[in-house]
């Protein structure tokens, strides 16, 4: 057994999970919304860095490190949330959350009620398309321009604008139509 | 029909005010419920409150996971490769009673009962209480035992490649044998029932015959001539050099209790390695490792000193640098981090340039 043997446990996949691990975390909590649970988002953080790790070889500096982070996760991301079986559990988390009337007047349950907001606002979001949901959330909640999203998701940039389009007014009717 | 106002809430470019919407919605009541119903719309997703994640957790499993992605493996290689090593595993690693049952190779595995195994034309009995490692690689013929009892029947002819053993005290090497293992931290105690086998122990071969029995302690760390220096607490004792096998026993021991989160552990053998070592090879490799693990448990400050003893003015390796300039970093030393990346111009490295962005960000 030599030293070389040793040498395998390199720690730049390690330093590059120091310096993003919290980002990759909100973003995965982001695009999955609140009926993620730790679970959830603990395995779609290991997932992305695991893709990181077998992509390291072929990174060859043409774009930033965390452009080529991001760009990894929000496909590892969109994999996941195509996914027939996570739809359907996040689906049945949200109507969980719904399902617990607020009584009036406590702290307690003016927080409870912020969460049935967000839950019926992201129950309406489901229903989109997720290429069009995927893109809404990256622009609206993760303040990313067309030109970053088009580049992490390996797209037009005039496509991200018609998805974005899209998907703004199909959540607003559906809320509205919910309002009704 | 609907007021064409409306569009202007939704047109890619608009800013996130909207204002050019709220401008119209001011003076078109069918849209004014529509601008109340986008701000509290995001408001509320706005609060999404964010989970906090167990990093270290996950980690641990990232860290067990590229242990077994096999990384410089070429995708399509790999593909093909895991198709093979996949029959191979199953082939190899087969529970003899119950039949058909599997375990994973590449990561420590804890084994809660006795049970049988075979591995690369070995039949193993693996005692309750064990903890072992095999290698992914069947023709590598290597397993790692941690700590337990294992009984090793070896059927193949002479002249085939040993089956390795490799324990925090010996390498065992045997073709054709059957003996037992027990390891614990003090001591491997190893009983050959049949045939012949051979261990290594700091360099020295030990030859076992039929019913012979050996017993091999712990890599003890050698007592430097008339010093009563306490190396525990020193971080560049003057010690007398180990023998490369000490070395390598303690690097092994101290990686196994880094993988199995024993990280206080690891951190001692690594230094004791640092302590003893002849030459920079061993000394660098086992800084840098100890000062990463330093960093993880959050001694940051001592993290750094150790990096700063490793060969100061000599080649800088980028695991290297990219954790000094990280912990400068996180001190608030802008000009050190700058300072130590300054080194590296090729501007490939992603975890370098990762840091780059860092300092570039907080300046």
């Amino acid at each position: 057994m030599v030293l070389e043997s040793f040498l395998s446990a390199a720690p730049a996949l390690e330093t590059l999970f120091r310096a993003h691990a919290v980002d990759v975390a909100r973003l995965v909590q982001r695009l999955l919304g609140p009926g993620a649970g730790r679970a959830d988002v603990e395995d779609l953080t290991q997932q992305i860095f695991l893709a990181a790790h077998r992509a390291l070889p072929k990174f060859r500096g043409d774009s930033k490190p965390s452009t080529w982070l991001w760009g990894i996760a929000t496909r590892t991301v969109f994999r996941e949330i195509r996914s027939r079986s996570r739809h359907r559990k996040m689906v049945a988390a949200l109507e969980g959350m719904l399902a617990t009337a607020p009584q009036q007047s406590s702290p307690h349950d003016q927080k409870l009620e912020q969460r049935q907001e967000l839950a019926r606002v992201w129950r309406c979001l489901m229903e989109i398309n997720p290429k069009k949901r995927m893109v809404f959330v990256l622009h609206e909640l993760e303040s990313m321009s067309g030109r970053e999203i088009a580049e992490y998701l390996e797209i037009k940039e005039a496509t991200v604008h018609t998805r974005l389009y899209h998907a703004r007014r199909e959540l607003m009717e559906k809320l509205e139509k919910e309002a009704r | 029909m609907k007021c064409p106002g409306r569009e202007l809430l939704f047109d890619p470019h608009a800013d996130a005010d909207r204002t050019a919407f709220a401008a119209h919605a001011a003076t078109c009541e069918e849209c004014r419920p529509l601008l109340a119903l986008h701000r509290s719309t995001f408001r509320a997703l706005e609060a999404q409150e964010m989970i906090a994640v167990d990093q270290r957790g996950v980690w641990a499993k990232i860290d067990a996971g590229r242990r077994s992605a096999r990384p410089w493996f070429d995708w399509q290689v790999g593909l093909a490769a895991a198709a093979v090593l996949a029959s191979a595993i199953f082939i190899f690693l087969r529970v003899s009673d119950p039949p058909a049952a599997t375990v994973a190779v590449e990561e420590w595995i804890d084994i809660a009962k006795t049970t049988d195994l075979e591995f690369s034309g070995a039949a193993l009995k693996v005692g309750a209480g064990s903890k072992l490692l095999f290698s992914a690689d069947p023709a590598a013929r290597e397993i790692r035992v941690f700590r337990g009892t294992v009984d090793i029947a070896e059927t193949s002819l002479e002249g085939a490649q040993p089956l390795a053993i490799e324990t925090p005290h010996a390498r065992i090497l045997a073709v054709g044998a059957k003996y037992q293992l027990h390891v614990a931290p003090e001591k491997v105690r190893i009983a050959v029932e049949r045939g012949q086998i051979t261990a290594i122990d700091r360099g020295v071969e030990h030859r076992l015959q039929e019913n012979e029995t050996l017993e091999l302690p712990a890599a003890e760390m050698p007592k430097p001539a008339g010093a009563t220096q306490n190396t525990e607490n020193a971080d560049t004792p003057e010690t007398a050099p180990a023998p490369r096998a000490d070395l390598e026993a303690w690097m092994l021991a101290a990686d196994t209790h880094r993988r199995a989160g024993e990280l206080e552990r690891a951190e001692k053998l690594y230094r004791r390695v640092v302590a003893h070592a002849d030459g920079a090879a061993y000394r660098e490799e086992a800084s840098l490792r100890r000062a990463a693990l330093l960093a993880e448990l959050g001694q940051k400050d001592q993290a750094l000193r150790v990096l700063q003893t490793i060969a100061p003015g000599g080649n800088l390796r980028p695991e290297r640098a990219a954790l000094e300039a990280r912990l400068l970093l996180d001190k608030n030393d802008l000009a050190g981090a700058a300072r130590i990346l300054e080194k590296f111009e090729d501007r490939r490295d992603p975890v370098l340039e990762s840091i780059r962005e860092e300092i570039e960000r907080k300046k």
